[in-house]
């Protein structure tokens, strides 16, 4: 499922980061990899961005760019 | 030669603060993922040699495409580097190794320096430093440069590195890059030796400030409460410092002026004391609200509050086409535009910093903040003024939200909004006084040129031709106010005050001291003088107009500066101008038809 299909506070793995090259760079550059968890903490509200957090990295981004990192519910 | 050590490293791993702590120069550092733009380079003392320290720009790839990462690629082929100094951020060394692998596929010689390892211990990371350095084949140092901790150490292991270095060209770099993957299956290896850390990672304290800070409903009014006292401050403690500034001017050049009395002609009096000396002095009394105003902004930047701001409002500014940093920096522009436009160079798209960068002006600055507050106490009752002056703030919000609207096609953006949140931090009072150094510094250069070309322009126009009476009809100043005349009458003003307007081109702080020429008054009698001019209607007209007419000459060469496009410096003029002839005339026309 997409990542933002998780709710706030919710963590999952990621098992794919596609779309433009300049972005999957960013994400991945910012620990966002295959196998890695990601936690979503909160949202913005107004349709605002996502505030993640991978490792002991945090950082924000939109919507729009959340729909490219795939993720799946650890077991 | 010179010998060259280059530091490298991702955005928010200190690296500018390690670069400043090292040379003690005032190289501008922030919390601001890659806010080192330009490259900084100092002389450093290493042992017995002097060797040139380079602040390369945050970058997160090494093969990426972004322009800091063309700038590190282009600087490491052409300019040779004896010795590579790889800064991480301790806290994510997870997610920085493989920057550092693919440095070390470079094949120059490398130290490496895990940076803020004292917040890398509030995280539970504990990472063995010896066994990273064996593995890796080159010294590997933990450190704190917020806390000057290992700064020795580091400059004993620069110089060693150095002895034994020898400059490798790197021309096809990125041929000598290895591939993604391999990098990353040693990055895996490498953390399971020598790094541990908690499965889940967080700093209890961000975590708990993040909890009421970007609160869904509170987050944005605590942030603009924050804001307003933050300005209230600056204005309580520099109000009075402005005054005592004032004061000293004011007494050196009655000094100074009965010093000169026999030696210079009257011209040369008046261009010196009227139009130099006065406009130096003008600049010189804005000081201690300005420093104040950077010194505070660097504390906010340094403490990671901006980038929560700009998460904060993201999702609003994106329907405008613009996005969080946009609203940080219009925030910054209400002290001084200049500033605020200097720091779109965050900013990695140029049609984003183009969109930017024309809306920035309508940021309401101290200048014109000044000259309002001199209208509304002349000529509004004081429960009016707050009004007018509040719906003049609401006014120039709605200007710039207008201008992203109806400019936002014309500059496709596509920009990915990724943006870092560090941990909070407290701000390090030195980094904060030498960034606010830096920018006062910066703002001096820029503003004493304009002011006192501007200054010296009014008093030539207004004392010209020889023998006219200063500022009257005859005189150039009064020529060009009667060709223009004409075309300001519809919004209720007369040549005079079309004519301050003129001056206020140059800078908004002129607007005053010209219409004190103008009137033939010195600045204290002006307030009697406005009031024989002019009605409300026409001060509230006068007040729109000079809220959005063209921005001064400083933030119209900062645009073009930082743009490199006369168009967009043009562009901006013509639209500011525009809308501020509009709403200025729909104003005057309708309040005198309703029979104001």
């Amino acid at each position: 499922m997409k990542l933002s299909c998780l709710r706030c506070g919710e963590s999952a793995c990621v098992t794919c980061v596609e779309g433009e090259a300049c972005l999957v760079r960013r994400l991945q550059a910012l620990g966002v990899r295959p196998g890695k968890s990601v936690s979503v903490i909160r949202r913005a509200a107004f349709g605002g961005p996502l505030h993640l957090r991978v490792g002991s990295t945090e950082f924000f981004l939109r919507p729009r760019e959340a729909e490219s990192i795939t993720v799946k519910h650890a077991v | 030669m010179a010998r060259r050590i280059a530091l490298l490293g991702m955005p928010n791993t200190g690296k500018s603060t390690l670069f400043n702590r090292l040379t003690g120069a005032s190289a501008r550092t922030g919390n601001w993922p890659g806010l080192t733009v330009e490259l900084s380079a100092a002389q450093l003392p290493l042992g017995s040699d002097l060797v040139e320290l380079v602040d390369l720009p945050g970058i997160y790839d090494l093969h990426g495409m972004t322009e800091d990462e063309h700038v590190v690629r282009r600087f490491l082929e052409r300019v040779s580097v004896d010795v590579l100094v790889v800064v991480l951020n301790a806290a994510q060394i997870d997610r920085q190794l493989p920057l550092l692998l693919q440095a070390r596929a470079l094949g120059l010689p490398m130290l490496a320096v895990l940076n803020m390892r004292d917040e890398a211990e509030r995280f539970g990371v504990t990472i063995d430093v010896d066994r990273l350095g064996e593995s890796l084949g080159f010294p590997v140092l933990a450190v704190s440069a917020r806390r000057a901790e290992g700064m020795g150490r580091l400059r004993q292991a620069m110089a060693a590195a150095l002895r034994e270095a020898r400059p490798v060209p790197l021309a096809e770099l990125a041929e000598r890059l290895a591939p993604e993957e391999v990098v990353q299956e040693e990055a895996e290896a490498l953390l399971r030796v020598a790094v541990k850390a908690p499965h889940q990672l967080s700093d209890r304290m961000s975590e708990r400030l993040d909890r009421i800070l970007l609160h869904r409903i509170w987050g944005l009014p605590i942030f603009f409460l924050s804001l307003f006292l933050l300005f209230q401050f600056i204005f309580t403690l520099g109000a009075p410092l402005q005054d005592a500034v004032e004061w000293a001017l004011g007494l050196l050049r009655d000094g100074l002026q009965a010093t000169l009395a026999d030696v210079l002609p009257a011209f040369g009096q008046g261009l010196l004391f009227e139009g130099i000396y006065d406009g130096l002095a003008t600049v010189a009394s804005f000081l201690p609200v300005i420093a104040l105003f950077f010194i505070v902004m660097s504390a906010v930047e340094d403490s990671g509050y901006l980038a929560r701001a700009a998460f904060l409002v993201d999702g609003f500014m994106a329907r405008l086409g613009l996005d969080g940093r946009g609203f940080v920096l219009h925030l910054f522009g209400m002290g001084c535009n200049v500033p605020a436009v200097m720091g779109t160079r965050v900013m990695r798209s140029p049609g984003l910093r183009a969109l930017t960068m024309l809306v920035l002006p309508f940021s309401l600055c101290a200048a014109r903040l000044q000259v309002f507050l001199f209208f509304v106490a002349v000529l509004f009752a004081p429960n009016q003024a707050a009004i007018v002056l509040f719906s003049l703030y609401l006014l120039s919000l709605l200007a710039a939200m207008l201008t992203a609207w109806l400019f936002k096609r014309r500059y496709n953006v596509v920009e990915p909004v990724i943006l870092e949140l560090p941990p909070y931090r407290l701000p390090v009072p030195g980094t904060m006084f030498r960034t606010a150094g830096g920018e006062i510094a910066h703002f001096l250069r820029r503003a004493t040129r304009f002011i006192v070309l501007g200054v010296v322009a009014i008093w030539l126009l207004t004392h010209l031709p020889w023998g006219v009476q200063p500022a009257g009809p005859e005189s150039y100043a009064g020529r060009l106010g009667q060709m223009v005349a004409g075309v300001f009458a519809p919004l209720g003003f007369d040549p005079l005050l079309a004519l301050a307007l003129l001056f206020g081109f140059v800078a908004k702080e002129v607007v005053l001291g010209g219409l004190a020429v103008l009137y033939g008054v010195g600045e204290e009698g002006l307030g009697a003088a406005v009031q024989g001019h002019m009605d409300a209607v026409q001060a509230m007209s006068f007040m729109l107009f000079t809220l959005l007419y063209t921005p001064c000459v400083s933030t119209l060469a900062a645009i073009r500066a930082e743009s490199r496009s006369w168009r967009l410096t043009f562009t901006s003029v013509l639209w500011s101008l525009s809308l501020a002839y509009t709403v200025s005339l729909a104003f005057y026309q309708t309040a005198r038809w309703m029979g104001f």
